[in-house]
């Protein structure tokens, strides 16, 4: 039955899957590496970051906007996943 | 007259702003014998802080630098954008976080504020959407009708929902989520298989197709890069309204006729009505207004955004209705 508890393990599993794609092996040979588009416009965008306060202009298209996604999912949530995964494997191995 | 700390005393008033951490610290004793032991075995903080403070004993060369500092047209430059930056994220905290914020419970007091006329206008416009000409939501302004041109600042604020019925509000959400789950326990018990573990299965279940419907929409919304002038309780608010729909449709089906032939025409009739209602509701969130003309968008983008919001407000919402009211 599908509940808060499913959601819970879907979103765990959705972000691992992200987590664990690799920078150079799967996504730069796709298109999607975060450190190669944005490699040479960097100096502008943290101009532009400066300016505004926050970057509203760039990346306007949806391809950036997931190879953003996948970026920053991949960099800020590593180190929780861990201590998340750690956790669900104990609870899974007494519980489940 | 010998006081061995009155001279750090004198020394801290040029100081204070320039040498934070030489405030923190005890006053030592100045001793001329001990300042020379200091000298001779410098331990490695005292060393940067003592040629300082053996500058800034003659003169107050320290106070007139702070003051060019303050006069200096690239620190207020930079002290403006700085200031700029941190009430822009603060804005932008306040709008997508500021809910859980519990001081912010002005917010959620929007929602509530609902009249017997609104819910009866809202049911009615949810289950029979074709009548309503009108679509846009109104600012407070619309409807007061006064200070138009005083705060221009204020134009965003829109108008409480028992004055305005396109205006989104929690009470019918709330109540028709309540409604839901003892309707359909309800239902149950008259098949005869009821339990009360029942009540946290849908609950539970309601809850997870809330969440996932709004992380959907809340995704979409990033990816297309829409500006959210949509707070949270907005979406959730909108997401929820198909409760109604989906108490209707327990009702029919189970106080009317279970029969597919009567049963499948309503279901998809109501299930249009609701698109149609979520489609003309969230119009204004994701198409940035015509009025308005500051962010003009491509029409590529426009299709595209307009193509999402029909996934969202007919395909997704459609079987979650399915699938919850089976």
């Amino acid at each position: 039955m599908f509940g808060l508890g499913k959601l819970l393990y879907i979103v765990i599993l959705t972000i691992n899957g992200i987590a664990v794609l690799s920078e150079d092996r799967f996504l730069n040979r796709i298109g999607w590496g975060s450190s190669l588009n944005n490699g040479n416009t960097n100096a502008a965008n943290q101009y532009q970051q400066f300016n505004t306060g926050f970057d509203n202009n760039d990346g306007t298209s949806v391809k950036t906007k997931i190879v953003n996604l996948i970026g920053a999912i991949r960099t800020l949530l590593r180190i929780p996943l861990i201590a998340v995964n750690i956790a669900v494997i104990a609870y899974e191995i007494v519980f489940g | 007259m010998y006081t061995p700390y009155g001279n750090v005393a004198a020394q801290g008033q040029p100081n204070q702003f320039i040498g934070g951490q030489q405030n923190l610290q005890h006053p030592q004793p100045q001793h001329p014998s001990f300042q020379q032991q200091q000298f001779n075995v410098p331990p490695q903080a005292h060393q940067q802080q003592h040629p300082q403070s053996q500058q800034q004993v003659p003169g107050g060369g320290a106070s007139t630098s702070y003051t060019s500092f303050l006069n200096d047209p690239a620190a207020a430059l930079a002290g403006q954008f700085a200031r700029n930056g941190f009430e822009q994220s603060n804005q932008y905290i306040q709008q997508n976080f500021g809910s859980f914020i519990p001081t912010g419970t002005t917010d959620l007091k929007y929602y509530f504020q609902v009249s017997n006329s609104y819910v009866l206008k809202k049911i009615f416009l949810i289950l029979f959407p074709y009548r309503n000409k009108n679509w846009n939501r109104l600012s407070l302004q619309d409807v007061t009708g006064e200070s138009s041109s005083s705060s221009p600042s204020n134009s965003q604020q829109f108008a409480p929902p028992n004055l305005d019925v396109n205006a989104p509000d929690l009470y019918i959400p709330t109540m028709s989520f309540v409604t839901y789950i003892l309707l359909w326990a309800a239902f149950q018990g008259l098949k005869g298989d009821f339990h009360p573990q029942l009540f946290g299965y849908l609950s539970s279940q309601t809850l997870a197709f809330t969440v996932l419907d709004i992380t959907i929409f809340k995704v979409g919304l990033y990816l297309l890069n829409c500006s959210s002038q949509i707070s949270l309780w907005d979406l959730v608010g909108f997401s929820s309204y198909k409760y109604v729909t989906i108490i209707v449709l327990l009702c029919w089906k189970n106080l009317v006729s279970d029969y597919w032939l009567y049963y499948y025409p309503v279901l998809f009739g109501f299930i249009v009505s609701l698109a149609l209602f979520l489609l003309r509701s969230l119009r204004f969130s994701v198409l940035p207004s015509l009025s308005v003309g500051t962010t003009t968008i491509t029409s590529k983008q426009r299709r595209i955004r307009i193509q999402f919001l029909f996934v969202y407000a007919v395909v997704v919402q459609g079987l979650i209705v399915l699938f919850m009211s089976y």
